[in-house]
């Protein structure tokens, strides 16, 4: 009950806000709040289109909410998810032969492994040196994105664009048979239940919320604080190269250089709205996504700019961080 | 607030057509922002780092929003170099005694100007003093009949100031116009120098100096070793900022294990 009517205040607080600021901007803020939501419902295209946006910020959103749950502020998803399309997409293409149950696994479980490992270096850099996670991951982006272009710039480069070859067959991501939508939505779907598992259930999760909640008391109660953090960075990083992979073999269908996409910074709202909770994550990632595929609607019919879109979710957080402290004082 | 000085600057500049308002706005802009950091995390007592990420959110889409409301439509859209013949006054080198020393953008002389300021008010001043105490040991500014929330709120606003005051060298300096993520992390980085610098004036000067130098290093190593078909990869230059801040990070941490933040460092009274 009570987290229903926090929903609904948070929600009025946020319509007045972008009201105000879309009247600004000379619009009627009830098209624009209509056009958002009917968009991705209108056609089927329309809502295989979102469902397909929404998988990688699931994934990346359900990854962050680990480590901010233990109090590692990763912003480096989008270093991550470079991490996993580099490794994943890299081996990838060298698969050719294999069969396509294998091709499919290896380049999930290599973006995986690519992205656990920038995310780990950060949580090694934090648990073991106490060097900010947030300088750290946000550092590490740039030099994923340098080390990127370097590849498809040159030893991978194939023809006049800056990008690899396509990835063979046997790496493709089946389609589900519903929509046409491929399989990474159902591991995104999969992941929200497991995080819920793994931090409220599980003797990893406690001591990651004992870290989360206090450095000093998880120290003092014995909790190895750089393994915790560093497997948490870890987690949260697989999540992210898997999405990273997920959107090279699935989307792109070759390794592009325009992977740095800001989906990280994206994730850091879905988190903070869903108040690092699992089901929280699913409903904030599912209204990202409907703003971001709204907005795109918005700018054709109401004649507004598309950046109104993060405009809203920083508002969303603010919101939500006000309320938040209003409830607890 | 670097993204929303910048985009400040770049408006006063256009509508007032001088840099000097350019940078007024643009001093003016961040601060309003500070406030809302400010009311947020001491009157609210909100967590600083979460609010701190949120704001970052909120300047650079508030000011990527305004922007593209007022120029969007522009004659070349949505390219931003159409606006690129902006010419901006005041912005004409200061008479050339040497090169590099005076051959600089007004702002760059600001930028110094605002190091020994800073250094003399944060140690040499009783403001300073309540500053650095409010930092330490709070209860004592309280016991002393200060008001904690006052002169943390100062110096918010003072810090909203200069990083707008950054925003606009960025652009009434060195880009003469505004584009979507021309910050690059600069704030970040600027974190990283303070921590860096054991948060003393002299330190952060020296952090800045050196990213700099890692940031104009590349730009001329590239150049000389053949641009595009050297043997080393121009992305290893391009990344060398960052990589020299991570590292230098790493060893501050390791070497002062006893950070010297102040204590009371993003702890609300």
């Amino acid at each position: 009950m009570m987290a229903s009517r926090a929903v609904v205040r948070v929600g009025i607080a946020l319509f007045l806000i972008v009201s105000a600021v879309v009247i600004a901007a000379g619009a009627n803020p009830f098209s624009v709040a209509w056009n958002i939501t009917r968009t991705p419902f209108e056609s089927v295209s329309n809502f295989e289109q979102y469902l397909l946006a929404l998988t990688p910020l699931l994934l990346v959103s359900c990854g962050l909410a680990i480590a901010f749950r233990g109090g590692l502020y990763n912003i480096g998803a989008d270093g991550q998810m470079i991490a996993g399309a580099i490794v994943g997409g890299g081996v990838g293409i060298e698969l050719s032969g294999a069969p396509r149950l294998v091709g499919v696994v290896a380049v999930l479980v290599l973006g995986a492994v690519g992205g656990a490992a920038w995310g780990a270096l950060s949580g090694v850099l934090r648990g073991r040196y106490g060097v900010s996670e947030v300088l750290s991951s946000l550092l590490l982006i740039f030099v994923a994105d340098f080390i990127l272009r370097y590849l498809v710039r040159d030893p991978w480069r194939d023809g006049f664009l800056p990008q690899s070859a396509r990835l063979p067959e046997s790496t493709k991501l089946p389609e589900l048979q519903v929509v046409d939508v491929h399989i990474g939505l159902l591991i995104a779907l999969a992941v929200v239940p497991l995080l819920w598992l793994l931090v409220d259930h599980t003797p990893f999760g406690f001591r990651l919320q004992a870290l989360g909640a206090s450095e000093e008391v998880a120290r003092a109660s014995g909790i190895a604080i750089a393994r915790t953090a560093t497997v948490a960075m870890a987690l949260s990083g697989a999540c992210a190269g898997m999405a990273g992979v997920i959107q090279t073999v699935a989307i792109e269908g070759r390794i592009v250089q325009s992977l740095n996409s800001g989906l990280g910074f994206t994730a850091i709202v879905v988190v903070l709205v869903a108040r690092m909770r699992a089901l929280g994550v699913l409903l904030a990632s599912a209204f990202v996504v409907m703003l971001t595929v709204g907005g795109e609607t918005v700018q054709r019919s109401d004649g507004l700019s598309a950046f109104i879109v993060p405009m809203i979710q920083a508002v969303a957080i603010l919101v939500v961080l006000v309320m938040d402290q209003q409830g607890r004082s | 607030m670097l993204t929303v000085g910048a985009l400040g600057a770049f408006l006063g500049e256009w509508y007032g057509n001088s840099a000097w308002v350019g940078m007024m706005t643009a001093v003016v802009a961040a601060m309003g922002l500070g406030a809302l950091h400010a009311a947020l995390t001491i009157n609210l007592k909100l967590d600083q780092i979460v609010t701190g990420i949120m704001l970052v959110l909120l300047g650079v889409s508030c000011s990527d929003f305004v922007y593209d409301s007022i120029f969007g439509d522009a004659e070349s859209p949505p390219r931003i170099d159409g606006f690129e013949p902006v010419d901006i006054p005041g912005l004409s080198s200061v008479p050339a005694v040497g090169v590099i020393l005076f051959q600089q953008p007004t702002v760059v002389y600001v930028a110094l100007a605002t190091c020994v300021g800073a250094w003399w008010v944060l140690h040499r001043s009783a403001i300073g003093l309540t500053i650095r105490a409010a930092g330490e040991d709070p209860e004592t500014v309280a016991a002393a009949g200060k008001s904690v929330a006052q002169v943390r709120w100062v110096a918010v606003l003072t810090g909203a100031g200069l990083a707008g005051l950054g925003g606009a060298v960025l652009v009434l300096g060195q880009l003469q116009l505004y584009s979507f993520g021309l910050i690059a992390g600069r704030g970040w980085i600027a974190i990283a120098m303070v921590i860096l610098s054991r948060w003393t004036i002299p330190g952060a000067l020296a952090g800045a100096f050196v990213f700099g130098v890692a940031d104009s290093f590349q730009l001329r190593v590239q150049a000389a070793s053949g641009g595009l078909d050297s043997n080393v990869p121009v992305e290893f230059f391009q990344m060398l900022p960052y990589v020299t801040t991570l590292l230098v990070l790493v060893v501050a941490s390791i070497r002062g294990r006893r950070s010297a933040a102040p204590a009371a460092l993003g702890v609300p009274l």
